[in-house]
């Protein structure tokens, strides 16, 4: 087993920073806020995927980070070209320039697991999205093995595992005096060339403490509740808020609009940009004509339960989540998508 | 208190009086959430006590409408706060809730609690422990003391030089994901369609950067200027955690220096920065 010891790994990291991009989980925020508040997010600093100048600015304690790996594969916000009066006084169009390699050091193994429902929808069918294959190509995965599931959390109940490799391209999992790595791809090989591992003979790794697993419904218990009168109960006390689909590793709608700005030099430029959207949004659905098959709140709440574990499944042969707990542990009404779930579950198949 | 909480619900629930009580419940993992209970065997899910800090009025406006077409708008009961009492005021003074459409469960509040057990913050300046309207009122007035609001949180603010309060709040604002939480908790937030939401642009583009992020907050805290009950839905809900509660204060209390003192959802009188024609009363929007 290959091992890594933490002075090196943090040398090796110091290293990559100054070569290429590195992100890793980092600490946001101002420190001192609420930390009794009833809010999570309220408490105190929270740890998020970003570019850092080196080791000493990675949270290495951190569960899981407020948002999930998806924001540095799908931005935000990116703007796709601009337009711009050339010399000639001709239009002349500038493509946003390829991404620079980089690095993604300490993605958890569900959140890499989640790149493989964005890797369906965005590379699965030609034309390829350019601009996500461009940053998937340029990524090397780091993962960072969970040593415990956390609180909310279910990946062992949909397929995953706090340790699992699959989805990155090298995996460390915390052990005595460092890391024990699995260099998985090819990919990961060339990067593990530089960090000068060590062979360990007997390394012994830890098991991390799963979470109680449950079943999940069959489709045909999905296929005979979608007219069912739970969801309005459910969506009784859904607020229609985005932020279940926005902290999601694997939701990837998106809105595209054309934006005239003037630049700080006076000039008039169009730009399209492409920013996140959500199902849970009042104009979610609304077709050109002015209907809306998705008017009410419970028809969209209901959507993002089926767009995980139906359509995706059905759709792109993905599982559509990953079991992060983050929309658990996000929503200000407690909406669960466990109890969903197993709500779901407990009935009987038609 | 919970006991006459519960006994009434059974009551307005059995004689059909109302369609469903909104109260709070506790969730299967042990978190405290909205309740909607429409059958009376289901009452004893309700509960009361310190957790109870949603404010459960934000869900009237979206009841108070039809079904379908020519249905009649179901009357709801409503578990309330002397805080979220304000808010109803707000929505009754400005037409978004009908008044015999709604039973108001008023409870004596004792201050809500941290998780941690310590008193919120907004409840240590809190000059009421009993709602301004009710239909029936349950639990006894506790004896705590009562503060007036001295504002000190956002003095603090205010005390800073100006290039210093706007990093704060671009450092603030650079975490909003655009989730509109916000706006979706607040019981004044009602429009069908957000100026920032709308397909054309028109005020406030997609992007999720700083200007847009900005744009968003600052047209949200003045569309609430007189009209925000300080009831914290908005910061309570944050999955960012930025103090979104400083703004609207901000501007309740410079709105309180300018206007003799007026505190939104206190009297039945609109707030006086809002003019309103008779026909447009409901704010019936068409977009």
């Amino acid at each position: 087993m290959k091992f890594i010891e933490i002075r090196a790994l943090h040398e090796w990291l110091d290293r990559l920073a100054q070569e290429m991009t590195l992100i890793a989980p980092t600490a946001v925020g101002p420190q001192e806020k609420a930390p009794g508040s009833r809010n999570p997010a309220a408490q105190g600093q929270q740890v998020f995927y970003r570019q850092v100048e080196g080791a000493a600015q990675i949270a290495w304690d951190f569960t899981r980070t407020a948002l999930s790996a998806r924001e540095h594969f799908m931005p935000k916000t990116e703007t796709l070209f601009t337009i711009e009066t050339g010399p000639d006084g001709k239009a002349v169009l500038h493509e946003t320039k390829l991404e620079q390699p980089r690095v993604f050091f300490g993605i958890r193994p569900c959140d890499a697991r989640g790149l493989r429902v964005l890797d369906a929808v965005m590379l699965g069918q030609e034309p390829a999205d350019v601009y996500y294959a461009q940053r998937r190509e340029n990524t090397t995965l780091v993962g960072l093995a969970c040593p415990q599931m956390w609180e909310d959390c279910f990946c062992n109940s949909v397929g995953g595992a706090p340790d699992a490799a699959d989805d990155v391209d090298i995996l460390l999992i915390q052990v005595e005096g460092g890391f024990a790595v699995q260099v998985v791809t090819e990919k990961g090989e060339r990067l593990a060339t530089g960090m000068g591992l060590q062979e360990v003979e007997g390394l012994e790794l830890p098991q991390p403490k799963l979470n109680e697993q449950f079943a999940l419904p069959t489709q045909q218990q999905w296929l005979a509740s979608f007219n069912d009168v739970y969801w309005q109960r459910v969506g009784d006390r859904c607020l229609s808020c985005r932020i279940c689909s926005y902290v999601c590793p694997t939701c990837r709608c998106f809105d595209v609009r054309d934006e005239t700005v003037v630049t700080p030099q006076g000039e008039r430029i169009v730009r399209r940009v492409r920013a996140w959207d959500s199902c849970q949004g009042v104009n979610y659905r609304v077709q050109a004509g002015g209907a809306n098959p998705r008017a009410n709140l419970e028809q969209r709440l209901r959507n993002r339960f089926y767009c995980k574990y139906y359509y995706v499944p059905i759709d792109y042969a993905a599982d559509g989540c990953v079991g992060c707990g983050r929309c658990v542990t996000a929503c200000p009404v407690n909406i669960d998508i466990r109890e969903v779930l197993q709500d779901l579950a407990r009935r009987e198949p038609a | 208190m919970i006991e006459d909480i519960r006994a009434l619900a059974r009551e307005l629930l059995e004689k059909g009086a109302v369609e469903c009580v909104i109260g709070y419940e506790v969730g299967p993992t042990g978190r405290v959430r909205p309740a909607f209970v429409y059958e009376p065997g289901e009452v004893e899910r309700l509960i009361f006590d310190g957790r109870c800090d949603q404010n459960l009025v934000t869900y009237l406006t979206r009841r108070n409408k039809p079904r379908k077409k020519g249905e009649e708008v179901p009357t709801t009961a409503v578990v309330v706060k002397p805080c979220d009492a304000r808010s109803l005021r707000v929505l009754l003074n400005e037409h978004q809730v009908q008044r015999d459409k709604v039973y108001i469960i008023g409870v004596a509040c004792p201050g809500m609690q941290n998780a941690d057990g310590t008193p919120e913050l907004r409840c240590t300046r809190c000059d009421q422990r009993v709602p301004l309207l009710y239909d029936a009122l349950c639990g006894e007035p506790p004896e705590v003391p009562t503060v007036r609001d001295a504002y000190e949180d956002v003095q603090q603010i205010e005390a800073l030089p100006l290039e210093e309060r706007l990093a704060y709040w671009l450092g603030e604002l650079d975490r909003c994901i655009r989730c509109y939480a916000c706006r979706q908790a607040c019981p004044t937030c009602f429009c069908s369609v957000c100026e920032a939401e709308r397909d054309d642009s028109l005020w406030v583009g997609i992007a999720d950067r700083i200007p847009e992020k900005a744009f968003f907050h600052i047209i949200r805290a003045f569309h609430q200027a007189g009209r925000c009950t300080e009831c914290n839905a908005c910061e309570a809900v944050c999955p960012m955690g930025i103090p979104l509660s400083l703004i609207n204060r901000k501007i309740a209390k410079d709105v309180a220096q300018m206007m003799g003192g007026y505190r939104a959802g206190e009297s039945d009188e609109p707030t006086p920065l809002v003019t309103m024609l008779t026909g447009e009363e409901a704010i019936d929007e068409i977009h």
